[in-house]
């Protein structure tokens, strides 16, 4: 489990993170949501041990999150994350390269799903394409925790319920956990098992969809819509 | 490690092919200064100053190869190989582009010493020697400057997110503090007590210059400091630097 304890972190002045303590499970779909800017996307680096916290503690397994942690979780950064000159396939094989866990038939499979074209550059590519790229690149990677900031950035609209649905079948759910951020939570909600709720850095709720249309017989958005005013 | 050489080397090899270009006009440069001057000495100055300026090949390529990696740092860094695996790769993939930019020079002024001079055995051994020298010298120079590169590059990495615009003000520091000691330590006596051992003295007769006296704990010393520096820049990425 990803564990965080009392964690903070500051940037200059700016606190982005205020004092969260939570357990990420395995074999969950999570989804972190919040207003723009208010932390979701430095909880999932510090997650990554791609950040360090001001005070508190992460811990992967009961490893401390730092960039070894990188073995365990497989990381979806909102920016662009290859090489421009590299090829679709070169990506993958580097990808392949770098994570003895990469698993390259999977990642194939999931190319044909997202029909991206192996032999296409990197930077001749589409936003909407890159954004594909990512997604096979993270997917492929056979980890506990795959951790995925806007996965859905960049994508058409019209594509993105398809591709939602196609994401959580490539996920072993047995020993796999998904955590991942979207600014349109409508477009995930129907897949999420849980919700990780932050406003202004802090954590304001955490618990099961069920849970909630159980106790408030709300969804996640209409709650938002209810919490975030 | 073969596949981060590789990689490496497509970040920079578009500079790589420049610097063979740019050696090429420079022979070029010599022959014109040959077909207008008809001196010989004036022959080799373009390409010793190409020479000269090898000590700082190898720190331009690890900028340039850190600078494309700032682009995508969470892509470099996500990974569980050690900082230090990430850097030497950069280090050799810049070393080796380094020698055959200068292999390529050496061969030019080698040419142009056989097409112009006739020179007795002596003379030939002597240039030898002191080429070899020039340019396992002009390596070293360029490991230690390369290093400093990568040091202040993972000490702004470490601290921009940190203290901000007063990053600079620290790289000033980071530069300027340690080589004050640096020449404070050099002109000590407790630096010669423990570098001058190892002596070894060069001649080149046929120069008609004065030996000059080398010592092994000197460069015992400058290897100290490349690899303690290396290491250095490799743990700040390793714990400091923030995605």
């Amino acid at each position: 489990m990803i564990k965080l304890m009392n964690l903070s972190k500051t940037y200059k002045k700016r606190s982005a993170i205020k004092n969260i303590s939570l357990t990420v499970p395995l074999g969950k779909i999570i989804g972190i949501v919040d207003e723009n800017g208010s932390g979701k996307s430095t909880l999932l680096k510090l997650m990554a041990g791609l950040s360090y916290p001001t005070s508190g503690s992460v811990t992967v397994n009961g490893e401390i999150a730092n960039r070894k942690v990188s073995k365990l979780v497989s990381y979806l950064s909102e920016h662009d994350s290859f090489y421009p000159l590299f090829t679709v396939r070169e990506a993958l094989v580097f990808q392949a390269s770098q994570f003895t866990d990469f698993n390259i038939a999977k990642a194939e499979e999931i190319m044909k799903y997202l029909q991206l074209e192996p032999d296409k550059k990197i930077r001749d590519l589409s936003i909407g394409n890159r954004g594909r790229l990512k997604i096979v690149l993270t997917l492929a990677r056979e980890v506990p925790y795959i951790l995925m900031d806007e996965p859905l950035s960049g994508l058409d609209p019209l594509v993105r319920q398809s591709i939602v649905k196609g994401m959580i079948s490539y996920i072993d759910l047995e020993s796999q956990t998904l955590v991942m951020t979207s600014h349109v939570i409508t477009e995930i909600e129907s897949i999420l098992d849980s919700f990780i709720a932050i406003k202004d850095g802090s954590l304001i709720r955490m618990a099961d969809v069920e849970e909630l249309h159980e106790s408030e017989g709300l969804g996640i958005t209409e709650w938002m819509k209810k919490t975030y005013v | 490690m073969g596949s981060y050489i590789q990689k490496d080397f497509r970040l920079t090899r578009t500079v790589f092919f420049v610097g063979i270009v740019i050696n090429i006009l420079i022979l070029l440069l010599t022959l014109f200064v040959d077909a207008n001057t008809g001196d010989n000495l004036y022959l080799f100055i373009p390409l010793a100053v190409a020479v000269v300026f090898h000590v700082l090949y190898l720190p331009t390529m690890l900028f340039i190869s850190l600078r494309t990696e700032t682009d995508q740092l969470h892509l470099w860094l996500h990974n569980p190989r050690s900082a230090s695996a990430l850097l030497l790769s950069k280090v050799l993939n810049g070393l080796v582009m380094s020698v055959v930019s200068l292999v390529v020079l050496y061969s030019m002024a080698g040419s142009l010493i056989i097409s112009r001079f006739h020179l007795i055995e002596a003379y030939w051994t002597d240039t030898w020697m002191a080429g070899v020298l020039i340019f396992l010298h002009i390596l070293m120079i360029s490991i230690m400057i390369g290093v400093w590169v990568i040091l202040l590059w993972s000490i702004y990495h470490a601290l921009k997110n940190r203290i901000g615009r007063w990053t600079w003000l620290a790289l000033l520091g980071a530069v300027l503090i340690p080589s004050w000691i640096g020449a404070l330590f050099d002109s000590s006596n407790l630096y010669k007590q423990l570098t001058q051992w190892g002596s070894l003295e060069m001649n080149f007769p046929t120069f008609s210059i004065d030996p000059i006296l080398v010592y092994t704990g000197e460069y015992l010393h400058h290897l100290i400091v490349i690899v303690g520096l290396f290491y250095l820049s490799a743990w700040i990425i390793d714990r400091k630097v923030e995605v």
